[in-house]
């Protein structure tokens, strides 16, 4: 039924549409390295003020 | 150091470590043994920036900031090889729990082999009374444990493979209100620190 009422086209692109769903939502994200934010640890050795 | 936590917020994780003798309640066990670690000896103050990076000493108080500006910023410069992040956290009267959840984002990671995961439990505007002011004073971000031991707990972490887990700190006579924690992964080799998240109140 959903068929007949899609023209040619709209039934091509609905079918590169599920295969391209399927495909990327199936597989694994590929690993890819990248940079995260940077967050500086700063220790600071101290004494009292009375010192 | 007030500017620069203004300044960097969440980009900056900031500790203190009290030594000295006048003051035992604001001294710490793991905080002396990084001392001797790091090589501290008896300069102060001194601050390190990434595990290596040793600011040089400073006399004038007003030159601090654009010294440990200038630090901060090499350390920004290299390169960060994984996230590290809070999941959420919960604190009461006796204990501290905090969810971690570690990123790689480089396969440089594989092969490093000392890398620890250091915690360092804090308490913020600690009073003390000082004889030299007469008067209370209130020292900030004061680090007060030191999760595992002194040098953190060893971990491995892969690229590709996330890394969760739970830190646990007894926190009995703490303000609780003020207490924070910061976290890093450290080379217990190089002491290179790679990489730092921190909550500056475990209690929102």
């Amino acid at each position: 039924m959903i068929f007949k009422m899609m023209s040619g086209s709209k039934l091509l692109a609905a079918v590169v549409f599920f295969t391209l769903f399927f495909f990327f939502g199936c597989s694994e994200a590929p690993l890819i390295e990248r940079e995260a934010n940077r967050i500086v640890l700063v220790e600071l050795f101290s004494t009292p003020i009375d010192e | 150091m007030d500017s620069l936590q203004k300044f960097y917020g969440d980009s900056m994780a900031y500790v203190v470590y009290y030594t000295g003798v006048t003051h035992p309640e604001l001294v710490s066990p793991g905080g002396n043994a990084r001392a001797e670690w790091y090589g501290v000896g008896f300069y102060s103050p001194v601050a390190f920036f990434d595990g290596i990076a040793r600011a040089p000493q400073v006399t004038v108080p007003d030159s601090f900031y654009s010294v440990y500006r200038d630090m901060i910023e090499g350390a920004r410069a290299q390169k960060a090889m994984m996230e590290i992040r809070v999941d959420s956290c919960r604190i009461d009267a006796s204990r501290m729990r905090v969810w971690l959840h570690i990123t790689p984002t480089d396969s440089s990671l594989d092969t490093m082999s000392s890398l620890r995961l250091l915690a360092v439990v804090f308490e913020d505007s600690v009073p003390y009374y000082s004889y030299l002011r007469e008067d209370t004073v209130f020292s900030p971000l004061t680090a007060r444990q030191v999760l595992g031991d002194s040098f953190g707990v060893p971990v491995r972490l892969k690229f590709g493979q996330v890394f969760d887990t739970l830190l646990t700190a007894e926190v009995a006579g703490y303000n609780i209100n003020r207490t924070g924690i910061v976290v890093s992964v450290q080379s217990f080799a190089t002491k290179v620190v790679y990489q730092s998240v921190v909550r500056w109140r475990i209690r929102n």
